[in-house]
């Protein structure tokens, strides 16, 4: 019984070594690809969570939430501007580090391989949102008339990022400043400091790291609160940055675009950097060609599915070429 | 609840549990052999299309059918290179093939019927057991539903004997628990679980072609919607056992049939909630808190000699 569940466990946590490094790269791929800056931006931090858990979806779901409730609800927009989007960001990132803090727990309480769990949580969670917007008596919008959708209202101009040059060409936002401290933060925790060696000793050999007295419980649900709180931050960022608004479909895809990068790119920076600008210049680009040259943007699917795959199905060799014969 | 309303919610839980009970049986037979298919929703979907399609061009939705089965093969084919020869990852493949046959379909859908149709499409004659169909009201609602729900239903129960009862069900489990025993023995591990997934195939376009071609007539774009994913959710919330999983689907069946059932009734409850109901429920099962949970120990395992 044990050994099932340990693979998941060790693979896990070594990701979770790994993610300051890719969290490094997130912020320079934004001002990299101009046309989809917003897409990839909240792709890479989606794609922060999901290295640990196919959840992002959901993590994102929770923390555009939050957002929105505590931006039109909570009186943020009376606090004064750094707390204005500050506090709903905030909002999000703790609704999306409980989610995936429950996960941490099963795991923790119960042995429930992560992938499942969060995989579930996601569709709940979607599912929620979804609740939540159809309902006036959570977030939808009064029903002036029947045209109106079931959609939240936009949330107030102090609540959303402000943009850092006037340029309204390049939208880029104060969450790159943040997504950088993050970064930073994250790595110093992770490669310099006593716990992030934990960590790493808990992911390479957990039953060493029992024998040596850590305890694994809690450094698990840690990890996976903090996976969610980025994919609830990338939900703030997809809300407060770029859609303004909570619609149904507002996390479509994005977890799961992301938990592809995340895999693909194997632990390496340029790895994240390239996939994540990839995905989000395919995002954009399959609108505008539908748009322009009358081509299904479902063809983007595709073309989608196939880089997945064959990156997917040439891993192993590419594996055994860096180990050498062992 | 009026005898009639009664009767309805029953057929119609029948009928929409039925494609998920097809999926999670073909998905359960491929977990017992150490495979996760998280492609069962591309393999579903693809069924679904190919089955319209070639229910539409024939004109028989028996070749239609035919047809459906045929098309999930390179499907099912790749994700068993993928994960078995290739050693993939069985996740990330899955979800890739997932998104490669929702483009494909939708793509090709269009190309071949254009943008927005609804074409109407031949479908799967309806039956009912000799003498059940006469009941008054039940009979009507619940027993005459698409013969392949009949079929469907003899196909689970046989696919439970062979993997509880025979040579090829044993070698199918050992291959998932202990790999290592059945390669010693002389077994093929590789051979097995590409049956096994090709058997997954088979069962998700079974269920996809119940969707379209026995279900509703038409093809629409996605029309799997998720199915996919519950029909994994209910292999969970069945420990991997053949009887919970089928009980599971049925179950799931009945939570969608309340979507519809219940505002009928002037209850009102979030459609929403009714559709993560199963989600919650596989949540509350992986959680421990109904029973043990015990996978197969090598799922998503691939073995190397």
């Amino acid at each position: 019984m044990s050994r099932a569940w340990t693979t998941p466990l060790v693979v896990q946590t070594i990701e979770c070594a790994q993610a300051p490094a890719r969290l490094t790269a997130a912020a320079p791929a934004r001002g990299n690809s101009n046309e989809c800056v917003d897409d990839s931006a909240a792709l890479l931090f989606a794609n922060r969570a999901n290295l640990t858990n196919v959840g992002g979806e959901g993590q994102i779901a929770v923390g555009g939430i939050a957002a929105t409730a505590v931006a039109l609800y909570g009186g943020a927009s009376a606090l004064p501007v750094p707390l204005s989007f500050g506090v709903p960001m905030l909002a999000a990132v703790v609704a999306g580090g409980i989610w995936g803090a429950i996960a941490g727990v099963l795991k923790a309480k119960a042995g429930t391989n992560e992938v499942i769990s969060t995989l579930l949580l996601s569709f709940v969670a979607v599912w929620i949102l979804y609740g939540s917007v159809q309902s006036e008596a959570l977030l939808r919008q009064p029903m002036t008339n029947t045209a109106t959708l079931p959609e939240s209202l936009e949330i107030p101009d102090p609540t959303k990022l402000p943009l850092l040059s006037a340029n309204a060409d390049t939208p880029l936002h104060v969450g790159l400043l943040i997504a950088l401290a993050i970064a930073l933060v994250t790595a110093i925790a992770l490669e310099r400091s006593v716990w992030g060696l934990r960590l790493r000793a808990i992911g390479l050999n957990p039953v060493a790291a029992r024998r040596a007295g850590m305890r694994i419980a809690p450094a698990i649900v840690l990890v996976l609160f903090l996976a969610g709180a980025l994919g609830g931050l990338a939900g703030a960022f997809m809300l407060q940055g770029d859609q303004g608004s909570l619609k149904a479909r507002f996390s479509s895809g994005y977890g799961f675009d992301g938990l592809v990068v995340g895999l693909l790119a194997r632990g390496s920076v340029p790895g994240v950097l390239a996939a994540a600008a990839l995905f989000g210049f395919l995002r954009s680009g399959g609108i505008n060609m539908e748009l322009e040259a009358g081509v299904p943007s479902a063809v983007v699917l595709v073309i989608q599915g196939l880089i997945i795959l064959m990156l997917a199905g040439t891993a192993f060799w590419i594996d055994s070429r860096k180990e050498g014969t062992r | 609840m009026t005898d009639e309303m009664a009767a309805v919610f029953v057929g119609s839980s029948l009928r929409l549990g039925m494609p998920l009970m097809l999926a999670a049986t073909g998905e359960l037979v491929s977990e017992r052999a150490g495979v996760l298919n998280m492609s069962v929703e591309g393999m579903m979907l693809t069924g679904a299309f190919g089955g319209a399609i070639g229910a539409w061009a024939t004109g028989s939705p028996m070749l239609g059918l035919a047809i459906g089965l045929m098309a999930v093969l390179p499907v099912a084919l790749l994700q068993a290179w993928l994960s078995i020869t290739l050693r993939a990852n069985q996740i990330v493949t899955g979800i890739g093939i997932n998104i490669l046959v929702l483009g494909g379909t939708t793509v090709a859908y269009r190309e071949i019927l254009g943008r927005h149709n609804r074409t109407e499409i031949p479908g799967l004659a309806r039956w009912s057991p000799p003498g059940l169909g006469d009941i008054a009201v039940w009979g009507d609602a619940v027993f005459r539903q698409t013969w392949l729900l009949y079929a469907g239903l003899v196909l689970v129960v046989l696919a439970a004997w062979v993997l509880r009862d025979t040579a090829v069900g044993l070698a199918v489990r050992a291959v998932g628990s202990e790999p290592r025993a059945v390669d010693k023995s002389g077994l093929s591990v590789t051979r097995v679980r590409y049956g096994a997934v090709v058997f997954t195939g088979l069962m998700s376009a079974l269920a996809g072609c119940f969707l379209s071609i026995g279900d509703i007539h038409t093809f629409t774009e996605g029309m799997t919607n998720g199915a996919g994913y519950l029909a994994l959710a209910a292999v969970i919330f069945g420990n991997w056992k053949i009887g919970r999983t089928v009980l599971a689907c049925l179950f799931f069946g009945a939570a969608t049939a309340l979507q519809f059932q219940l505002p009928a009734m002037g209850v009102n409850v979030p459609t929403a909630l009714l559709i993560m109901l199963p989600y919650l429920m596989a949540l509350v099962a992986v959680g421990g808190l109904v029973g043990r949970q015990t996978a197969p120990s090598y799922l998503t395992r691939a073995y190397v000699r």
